[in-house]
């Protein structure tokens, strides 16, 4: 007895294809969208940010008003002011909850693919290596950014519509660039990372643990560097710190916290080359898996 | 115009060399690319994608050359690999619907067309569960159902009867023969198994060591025996047929499976001699065809001449 008691229609072929990495981001979104754990950690982002809308109603509408019995209260606690350093907590607490996301989320992007045979199907189709890596690098990207820029974006833009006065637009304009600076600061050598550990181990697990382990390695050695040799400038060799620096100027923070005397665009700069070696590693592999020999 | 052409094309993985010197022309219909493991099958099919890049020669496929113009093929060409493809956290459908979307459909023509190719493949229901939840026969079916997705007129199987069952393997050839026969797509079949080869292509092509060592169409390779023929009488006659063709000194023995006399037949008889023999003896002939080369023995001499020893198990 055949299986087949009916055909299918015939294709005469799509329109010319670009842009083909959309879908391999959209379908990575699609698959992170059902997972629960990923659904757990959007939440929890979540929670921040409306705690930290809370915190912009009280300052802009409940603080601002001069009948509201809580006005004086709110306005001597420190807690409820509104400045660069709200938006720049905000993104840094983010950040961590962003960097777990983006570990849950990418680390079997790609070895999982790999595990299942998966690149022999995708590169069978029109798709080249490089639709390949940008959709992935996407999907992670959209996640990252969402969790920190994207809400700070939205904070700024209440804290501008509520706040009385319009002087604080142009603070906002400022905090504004700062956050998408500082996101993508972060997000992207987190993104790439995280993918190049995945191309580079044949487990989730296994991608996941590696990262932890460098970036606590990195850290310790840029730690070690800087007391052995007594120099403080050595911590910029850390990552986090590293993109930390790059925050706190693009935020102009009145109190930094991070005591390097280095101007901020080198620690930029070992961001970015950072990236760069991550991206050049992580498209040699890919494009291995595509072009074997 | 070939749907497939090679022109001395080498391929090596460092110093092995696994494809050496091929010229072919591969035309409509079904084509069987036969040979024991590691003989350069999967990388002849890796090849025709433009996965592996020939150290020399040409390849081209529907007139594209490779690697150069390797998208413009696999826009038009279906790919199933052999090893076991999965999906796990999605279901057939939305992989077959991401699948389309590669190929520019819009996303509602993709989930149309993974619908009829799922259900083309018979994999009725089941296509909602997630693929972790799939046995080896149904992600078998979506590999080949995300090979058929996009409507080529040139499909590469590798191995598709891989790890399935009697029923399962029967279906999937089935499938295969009416791809073939009414979708009229030129089939590329890789595959170790003779009789998968033997049941669906029209031509087979054997390869041994990276080499060509006998190609040909599949009526012609196994074509009937000249003077060899399988003889059945009726029961209690073989005792005087056997004693009739040894009188005349015509060589002969018994089939060991169906009990048959396959007798030879020297060079100036026929198959006339034959049935006179037996009128003149009183044996009532009952079934008499021609003997033909299977395409076991015909691999086998082939290996043979070459001068390589098989080093197959499944063959």
């Amino acid at each position: 007895m055949p299986v087949f008691e009916q055909t299918y229609r015939s294709f005469e072929g799509g329109p010319p294809l670009r842009w083909r990495w959309r879908f391999v981001a959209a379908q990575e979104l699609r698959v992170l969208a059902v997972s629960r754990v990923f659904k757990f950690l959007v939440f929890l982002g979540g929670l921040h940010y409306l705690f930290r809308v809370l915190q912009i109603v009280a300052y802009d509408i409940v603080a601002q008003d001069p009948n509201n019995p809580l006005a004086p209260l709110l306005r001597q606690a420190d807690m409820f002011y509104i400045s660069g350093q709200t938006f720049y907590d905000f993104i840094n607490f983010q950040l961590s909850l962003m960097f777990v996301t983006l570990l849950y989320a990418g680390s079997g992007m790609i070895c999982n693919d790999i595990r299942n045979n998966l690149p022999e199907i995708y590169f069978s189709k029109p798709l080249r290596w490089y639709d390949y890596l940008l959709g992935k690098f996407l999907a992670l990207f959209l996640v990252g950014f969402f969790l920190t820029a994207v809400m700070a974006l939205l904070l700024i833009l209440q804290h501008a519509l509520m706040s009385p006065s319009w002087k604080v637009v142009g603070d906002c304009l400022n905090w504004a660039g700062g956050s998408l600076g500082y996101a993508a600061a972060a997000v992207v050598p987190a993104s790439l990372f995280i993918l190049l550990c995945s191309s580079l181990v044949n487990g989730q697990n296994y991608a996941a643990i590696t990262v932890i382990m460098a970036l606590i390695a990195n850290t310790a050695l840029a730690a070690m560097f800087a007391e052995t040799l007594r120099y403080q400038n050595w911590f910029l060799f850390s990552l986090p710190v590293a993109v930390g620096h790059v925050g706190e100027k693009l935020f102009r923070l009145a109190r930094p916290q991070i005591a390097l005397t280095v101007p901020w665009t080198w620690s930029l700069l070992y961001v970015a080359v950072f990236s760069l070696l991550c991206l050049l590693w992580l498209a040699f592999r890919i494009r291995k898996m595509e072009v074997a020999t | 115009m070939s749907f497939v052409s090679l022109d001395n094309l080498v391929v090596e993985y460092g110093d092995f060399r696994a494809l050496d010197g091929l010229t072919l022309e591969i035309d409509s219909g079904a084509v069987g690319l036969l040979g024991p493991n590691g003989a350069g099958k999967s990388t002849l099919l890796k090849t025709l994608l433009g996965f592996l890049r020939p150290r020399s020669g040409t390849v081209s496929v529907m007139g594209f050359r490779l690697p150069e113009q390797a998208l413009e093929v696999r826009r038009r060409m279906g790919y199933m690999p052999e090893k076991e493809v999965s999906s796990p956290r999605v279901s057939a459908v939305s992989f077959l619907a991401y699948c389309g979307r590669m190929f520019g459909m819009t996303r509602s023509d993709a989930l149309e067309r993974a619908h009829e190719v799922l259900n083309y493949v018979g994999l009725g229901e089941a296509r909602y569960r997630l693929m972790q939840e799939y046995s080896t026969g149904m992600l078998q079916r979506v590999k080949l159902a995300q090979a058929l997705i996009h409507d080529p007129k040139l499909l590469f199987l590798d191995e598709p009867t891989n790890g399935l069952d009697p029923d399962g393997r029967l279906e999937m050839l089935a499938l295969i023969q009416d791809i073939v026969a009414r979708r009229k797509v030129t089939v590329l079949l890789s595959s170790h198994l003779l009789p998968d080869v033997q049941q669906v292509c029209q031509y087979v092509i054997m390869l041994n060591r990276g080499k060509v060592i006998r190609h040909g169409p599949l009526e012609e390779l196994i074509r009937p025996l000249d003077r060899r023929y399988e003889i059945g009488v009726r029961p209690g006659d073989e005792q005087k047929l056997e004693s009739a063709v040894s009188g005349v000194g015509w060589s002969f023995h018994r089939h060991p499976g169906n009990g048959y006399f396959v007798v030879d037949l020297p060079e100036k008889a026929g198959c006339q001699d034959l049935f006179r023999l037996a009128l003149n003896v009183g044996v009532q002939i009952r079934h008499c065809v021609p003997v033909r080369t299977t395409l076991e023995s015909v691999f086998l001499d082939s290996l043979e001449e070459t001068g390589t020893e098989s080093m197959h198990a499944g063959i």
